[in-house]
């Protein structure tokens, strides 16, 4: 009648160790596909922030007598821009429901003077943006030509 | 006597019992926890995607028609009503927000008038011909009723209404079609038989949110010229039903002039809010981080805004 008894406490101890281990690995599984979900959110957003300056950028009247500040020329390494109206050198990557900014990131401008054989004013304009997220660090960039109206 | 083998195993002390159930409870407890956590990450996990994905296809939606707009689009409210509030002439900044536009998308040019004779079309004329190339290179589409023709003229340019269209035959790469409007012109257009008259064409579409239960809806109205009845759902598609309702959240289009040169760019801030597990997440999320996302961008029109 032994076989009747049940399981032996190691036997049970083991299962529970192998029903632990799984539930701990899919909450955790979870919680990454979270994370790895927010970051892509943040791609998103970051792309735009880039995309909206690029479209500005090519969207500007620009003459010998009006050259807007967006497209001034930079060092060669860029210099930090802002398009918003906090002026502390950071723009806000995501945004909450109540207005706090959740994550900022620093965007950087570069606008260098693209040499031709016509001396015409032709500008490379790249606008990249860096941020932290969760400890890792982001970046997206675009780049684009732009040429005077006149 | 025989004894049955099994009657001291036929029942648990109390003992026993008290410990297999607190065993039980415990097992119990560990498991809802386990599923209500498996619950509330997957509910994140899929309001968070779903945010996303709400607001790049609006974002992309709204961009593929807007990239087409041949002018600069014109604010309006959830009446259609246009809403006037460009700043200043010379100023830099923003409008109003408002809960919609409307614009001018291309639909094809040149088109060339044929002359009637005399000075040009009369202010009576509510028909004219045209011609259009059919050249695989370059052949914009036969108009549509609905579609609506613009000439340029002084002191103003006219935009007559496509009522009939009766395209006509084919000469080499050239077709003939004649239109009748809507109504007559209203002006002369006059122009010289020696130098060609081109229109282009347009159709007036629409991207309004609009009020839909206790949310909002942003719907794009394929045809806004004349303005249809709002509420007409065979009158508009709806590109997301989960706009938020919440203070600016309805009114997520507007204007900015970037220099006194009065260049004017079109820009979004448009706030989602998924539908779905707001019961679920309602304490369980800071700030609505996984079902609200807020972008703001700007759009590029078709021609250079200014």
């Amino acid at each position: 009648m032994r076989e009747l008894g049940g399981s032996s406490l190691v036997e049970i101890l083991v299962a529970v160790t192998l029903i632990g281990i799984a539930a701990a690995g899919t909450l955790q599984t979870m919680s990454i596909l979270n994370r790895n979900a927010a970051s892509i959110r943040l791609l998103t957003n970051a792309r735009e922030i880039v995309a909206r300056n690029i479209d500005t950028t090519l969207s500007e009247s620009w003459s010998a007598s009006n050259q807007p500040a967006i497209l001034a020329l930079t060092p060669a390494s860029g210099s930090v821009y802002e398009d918003d109206v906090t002026l502390d050198n950071e723009v806000a990557v995501a945004t909450q429901s109540d207005g706090v900014d959740l994550v900022r990131g620093v965007l950087t401008r570069t606008v260098v003077a693209v040499p031709n054989a016509v001396n015409a004013d032709v500008r490379r304009i790249k606008f990249q943006i860096n941020y932290s997220y969760r400890g890792r660090d982001f970046t997206y960039a675009l780049t684009t030509m732009r040429a005077i109206d006149d | 006597m025989k004894t049955n083998g099994l009657a001291s195993r036929s029942a648990f002390t109390l003992a026993e019992v008290a410990v297999g159930m607190a065993v039980g409870i415990i097992a119990g407890t560990m498991a809802l926890s386990y599923m209500r956590t498996s619950a509330i990450l997957l509910a994140k996990n899929i309001s968070a995607n779903r945010s996303n994905n709400t607001l790049r296809n609006a974002i992309d939606s709204m961009g593929d028609r807007l990239h087409g707009a041949l002018t600069m689009p014109v604010l309006i409210d959830t009446t259609g009503s246009v809403v006037s509030s460009l700043p200043a002439n010379g100023t830099v900044g923003d409008s109003q927000p408002a809960a919609g536009v409307f614009y001018d998308r291309l639909i094809g040019d040149p088109y060339v008038l044929i002359h009637p004779g005399g000075a040009g079309l009369l202010a009576s004329d509510s028909s004219v011909s045209l011609k259009r190339s059919i050249s695989p290179y370059a052949s914009p589409p036969i108009p549509a009723p609905g579609d609506v023709l613009l000439i340029e003229s002084a002191p103003a340019e006219m935009r007559p209404r496509v009522a009939t269209v009766n395209a006509g035959a084919v000469n080499g790469n050239v077709q003939t079609i004649a239109l009748t409007f809507t109504s007559s012109l209203g002006s002369a257009i006059s122009w010289s038989v020696s130098r060609p008259k081109v229109a282009r064409l347009v159709h007036r579409e629409a991207l309004l949110v609009m009020p839909s239960g206790t949310r909002r809806e942003l719907r794009r109205y394929p045809t806004f010229e004349p303005m249809p009845s709002l509420n007409d759902s065979t009158k508009y598609s709806v590109i997301s039903n989960e706009i938020g309702s919440q203070g600016a959240e309805e009114t997520p289009f507007y204007l900015t002039t970037t220099n006194a040169f009065e260049n004017k760019l079109f820009k979004l801030d448009l706030r989602v809010r998924v539908i779905g597990y707001e019961r679920v997440l309602a304490t369980k999320e800071a700030n609505q981080f996984s079902a609200f996302m807020r972008v703001q961008t700007v759009i590029p029109i078709r021609s250079r805004p200014k």
